[in-house]
């Protein structure tokens, strides 16, 4: 695993922004931080990003945090919200670039995949409109 | 060609975001009750509304990212989830005002109540969203919205006493029986339903959907300042011909039917027909509108992918978020729940809600580090800061005024 060091505000450069895959198709957005401390008692670093609702309500908190993460979850399989190693990150400005490509994540956005194989057997659907 | 296209996204937002039901109903009652005297009203929200929009427009282009996107960054997940959620709960109530808007104009035109036609309207827009691509379709809905231009030409064929109209558009205050309560409550009426923000959103969507770039800006800023003016014109044509037919005769505008009669008293059948087509696309326009802003205001905060380019399995959530509120707002239409009070309260807290949808874009395009050489000059600053701080006061007077006045019944 590669560590990037930097010193800045985690809460400014990286909560809340885009993330979008190595084809610019977006993934979703940096709704926490999984951090890890350091046994030597160093600075806390981020291992993965969480993506998507339940981990957006989580860090929220509150009633309302708590019913979104809550009705996010139901909508997964898998009981922990999405996350997405740090590893893969490839640079943060503009938004948050990732090496990967997102049909090569299957945890992010089951959700998206789950709509979209029953959008497209609706009629029309495969017809780009463009 | 491109061009043309391009102008057309303009004149759909003015006439489908500008004039859309909550115009119809508020224009229309603001001119049978105090004439021109709310004139000046029109002119403020063009002028937020062309100011905002120019700010998103030239955010889009610069970043490439619409309105709604960096509002997020901005404000923080917290803040923006406010902002989301309040103006989910208000373009959820104007799609079923707009598309019962639809059902109305088929009323009108075939005599048959709007209820029957509410189901077909809805699915005409499913089609229409499901099938037609986004330039095909913002062209056919904004040039056929510019049949409402006939209200202009009505006003002339009314053959109104000018010196009228002029000494009550110079008139600020309420006419004799009404209140100052009732005059400041459709103040925020009509600001709600001019300055809406979906306008905004959709235009700065649009500008990035339809790969606008730098080079594009000054297209952008005609679109901006033809379109929303054009739609300012006809807002005060609305009004002035439901001053001259129903201000004397005290009549109160209660149905869309009574838009649209003066036109019929000053141009006849055909003007009718004209206005009836021009209703129709107004409100087929706003309801594609409105829907699509609230899919890309929560795609865009959640981060998902969205929009009208991609087919529509391409952005499924998006696809489900806009069609499960097309069928919401179909089922929530057909409780028989009065269309002209959804849209009046719909309006209000439309209008409470702007500072909050304002104030992101003001700070990211008065942003020098995102914005670069395109940031704002001064006077988009001074421009923008003096509607935000309009739009606070409106925000804070929304309520008391719509409970006080019961909805500018008393």
């Amino acid at each position: 695993m590669t560590t990037v060091r930097a010193s800045i505000s985690a809460r400014i450069a990286l909560m809340d922004k885009q993330i979008v895959d190595r084809d610019r198709l977006p993934i979703g957005r940096v709704d926490d931080a999984e951090l890890q401390l350091p046994d030597d008692g160093g600075p806390p670093y981020i291992t993965a990003l969480r993506i998507g609702a339940q981990a957006l309500g989580e860090r929220l908190g509150g009633s309302v945090g708590g019913t979104m993460a809550a009705a996010a979850a139901r909508l997964r399989t898998d009981p922990s919200p999405a996350g997405l190693d740090v590893s893969l990150v490839e640079h943060l400005e503009p938004m948050v670039a990732v090496r990967a490509r997102l049909a090569d994540l299957p945890q992010i956005a089951p959700l998206e995949r789950w709509l979209a194989q029953r959008i497209q057997r609706a009629p029309g659907a495969g017809d780009a409109p463009q | 060609m491109s061009r043309v296209f391009a102008f057309t996204l303009g004149t759909l937002s003015a006439i489908g975001g500008f004039i859309d039901i909550g115009d119809l109903v508020a224009d229309a009652q603001v001119g049978a009750r105090f004439g021109l005297r709310l004139g000046w009203v029109t002119l403020v929200s063009v002028v937020g509304i062309s100011c905002f929009a120019e700010m998103a427009g030239r955010i889009a282009v610069k970043t490439q990212r619409p309105a709604f996107e960096l509002a997020r960054s901005r404000l923080g997940a917290r803040f923006g989830l406010f902002g989301l959620v309040g103006s989910l709960a208000v373009t959820a109530l104007l799609v079923m005002a707009e598309l019962s808007g639809i059902a109305l104009a088929l009323q009108l035109a075939t005599d048959i109540h709007y209820l029957l036609w509410v189901p077909l309207a809805a699915l005409l827009v499913l089609i229409v969203f499901w099938t037609l691509p986004f330039e095909a379709m913002e062209r056919i809905y904004g040039l056929l919205g510019l049949t409402m231009l006939v209200f202009v030409l009505a006003v002339w064929a009314l053959e109104p006493d000018w010196s009228t109209l002029l000494r009550s558009a110079a008139t600020p205050s309420p006419t004799g029986p009404e209140s100052w309560a009732t005059y400041l409550f459709f103040v925020v009426a009509l600001i709600g339903a001019q300055m809406t923000p979906y306008e905004m959103f959709f235009f700065s969507t649009g500008a990035v959907e339809s790969r606008w770039r730098p080079k594009d800006l000054a297209e952008l800023r005609v679109n901006v300042l033809v379109g929303f003016p054009l739609g300012g014109l006809l807002a005060l044509a609305i009004q002035a011909v439901a001053f001259i037919v129903f201000f004397q005769a005290g009549v109160q505008v209660e149905h869309i039917s009574q838009t649209a009669l003066p036109v019929a008293v000053g141009l006849g059948k055909v003007g009718l027909i004209v206005a009836i087509v021009g209703i129709f696309a107004a409100t087929f326009g706003a309801t594609l509108e409105t829907l699509f802003a609230t899919g890309y205001d929560v795609a865009q905060y959640f981060g998902w992918s969205y929009g009208k380019v991609q087919e529509p399995a391409r952005a499924a959530r998006f696809t489900a978020v806009t069609v499960g509120l097309l069928l919401a707002a179909t089922a929530l239409a057909l409780t028989t729940l009065d269309p002209i009070t959804v849209t009046i309260v719909a309006v209000v807290f439309s209008a409470s809600l702007l500072p909050f949808l304002f104030l992101p874009v003001l700070l990211v395009a008065n942003d020098r580090d995102v914005m670069g050489e395109l940031a704002n000059g001064p006077l988009a600053n001074v421009l923008g800061t003096a509607v935000i701080a309009i739009t606070i006061l409106i925000s804070l007077a929304a309520f008391p005024l719509l409970v006080l006045t019961r909805g500018g019944i008393a």
